[in-house]
């Protein structure tokens, strides 16, 4: 019995050992003339890989203004729209990615929409011309939105050479190359305008 | 006075702006330009130059100031403290008056240029936007939210009001499926539009009304209807609006409106229009109003709003 216990925990860890050494990770900051770029979208493509998330992820309402303004999903993920402003809202996108009418909804309702198609979503309010959002709906989880330092982080990435996927609302976008090692991390720095 | 108020309102928010810590002002500015063809006449004017500030000052307690310039004169449509706790809202202040659809972005931002005829309030003379100084307090769950004024002095906007609320609206609103519908009430007395108002020339007002919202993607019907007595005399009227928002032009929102309001004589009035928004901020509105060519708005109405957040 306790050679059986004793191998288990053997194979666990030796498991748990072989996992960690087959995911890199890549890091870094998203910069535009020297300054720090945030939410910058920056993700791997051409892979299809990992599960979307059970939890729903939450796009919420408030002063006429969508929080977060930029995000990045699974395929498979449902988004959920509360209203936690004073106003009524009318969520909608038609132009790319999904397409949806959430029609009116009052003031402390939620509205849910499943995101089953990848590509870049744009989330408009039909009331307010100045509420926008871009949510950008992709194959894999090997993707981060920067902070307000530019700083980017995606980890549990198996080893490989990827193209990395910048992107950014007003800076445009441009398409690396990120090598990933076995173990350890990849720091890649990355700008973003004139060039 | 009034341009004192403004001024003192920019002050306020941008004090609340420089102030480090937990204060946070977000806001808008907007700026509404307008060209009408009708009558043998056109005419082009700057209708409105407004901001309004939110100064988050404790996270439930918000001060709200909407300001500007209309018409060449200075306006404080709302000033008030919010204060939120659970499903409960109290204000204290200048506000739009609860009831019926009040919020100035779905009656404005949605592709009419004009407001319908029962926002004039008929029932106190045509005043556009008006609000009043009071309390109000909302609260209660999403499927079935209620929302009381206590209001005074009027719209004077000389006080706070509270020393004289002569004047209660009510409103509770629910939602079945694509259906949202408000149940108001509006109780008290006010002055008649002419002559001067005089403390005793105040008339009694009592007026019930129904709203609606029923949306489905692409479209939206909404209305009003209102009904009651006003100094003794009977008024009834309403408004419905449709708004259809096809998916392969997304930046445009075509909308028609016919309305009554029967109040000593009737009015009627129909809006056939179309609403673009060519890029973040901008909203045009092209509206044909066909109305009695007695008065103002018949003919062809032309909106560009520019509305920036910071």
């Amino acid at each position: 019995m306790k050679v059986r216990v004793l191998l288990s925990l053997t194979t666990a860890l030796a498991l748990l050992a072989v996992g960690r050494s087959v995911a890199g990770e890549l890091s870094g900051t998203v910069t535009a003339r020297g300054r720090p770029v945030r939410e910058a979208v920056l993700f791997v493509e051409g892979v299809r890989a990992g599960t979307p998330p059970l939890q729903p992820v939450v796009v919420d309402q408030r002063k006429r203004t969508f929080i977060p303004h930029v995000a990045a999903i699974m395929v498979g993920t449902t988004v959920l729209f509360p209203n936690n402003d004073t106003v009524f809202h009318n969520v909608f996108s038609y132009r790319e990615g999904k397409r949806f009418d959430l029609g009116l909804y009052p003031v402390g309702t939620t509205r849910r929409v499943l995101f089953d198609r990848p590509g870049l979503v744009k989330i408009y309010c039909n009331i307010h011309s100045n509420m926008s959002m871009f949510l950008w709906v992709l194959e894999n989880p090997y993707f981060a939105v920067t902070d307000a330092r530019g700083a980017y982080r995606i980890v549990s990435i198996p080893p490989g050479s990827y193209s990395l996927r910048v992107w950014h609302e007003r800076l445009g976008e441009r398409t690396v190359t990120a090598r990933v090692p076995a173990t350890g991390a990849v720091v890649l720095d990355l700008t973003l305008g004139a060039r | 006075m009034i341009r004192h108020l403004v001024l003192l309102s920019a002050f306020l928010g941008i004090s609340f702006a420089s102030a480090a810590g937990a204060v946070v002002v977000h806001g808008e500015a907007s700026l509404d330009a307008r060209a009408r063809s009708g009558q043998g006449a056109t005419t082009l004017e700057i209708f409105e130059a407004r901001a309004a500030l939110q100064s988050t000052l404790a996270p439930r307690l918000e001060l709200y100031t909407d300001a500007g310039v209309r018409d060449g004169r200075g306006v404080i449509d709302e000033a008030y403290a919010d204060w939120r706790g659970g499903d409960a809202r109290l204000r204290l202040g200048r506000f739009f008056l609860p009831i019926g659809i009040h919020s100035r972005s779905e009656l404005y931002y949605t592709g009419f240029v004009r407001l319908p005829f029962v926002k004039y309030y008929p029932f106190n003379g045509f005043v556009l936007f008006r609000s009043e100084q009071g309390a109000a307090v909302a609260g209660g769950p999403p499927r079935l939210r209620y929302e009381v004024g206590v209001v005074g002095d009027d719209g004077s906007q000389a006080a706070l009001g509270l020393d004289r609320p002569e004047e209660i609206a009510l409103r509770l609103q629910s939602f079945d499926g694509h259906l949202i519908w408000g149940a108001n009430g509006y109780a008290g007395t006010t002055r008649p539009p002419s002559p001067p108002p005089t403390p005793s020339g105040r008339r009694a007002v009592r007026l019930v009304g129904l709203d609606w919202r029923y949306s489905l993607p692409e479209w939206i019907v909404r209305g009003e209807w209102w009904m009651g007595r006003v100094g003794g005399r009977s008024l009834a009227g309403g408004y419905v609006d449709l708004l259809y928002h096809p998916e392969p032009l997304p930046a445009w929102t075509f909308v028609l409106r016919v309305e009554q309001v029967d109040f000593r004589r009737t009015l009627r009035r129909g809006t056939l229009g179309a609403k673009h928004v060519p890029a973040r901020g901008w909203t045009i509105a092209l509206n044909w109003v066909l109305e009695d060519p007695r008065y103002d708005a018949r003919g062809v109405s032309f909106q560009v709003l520019r509305t920036v957040q910071f």
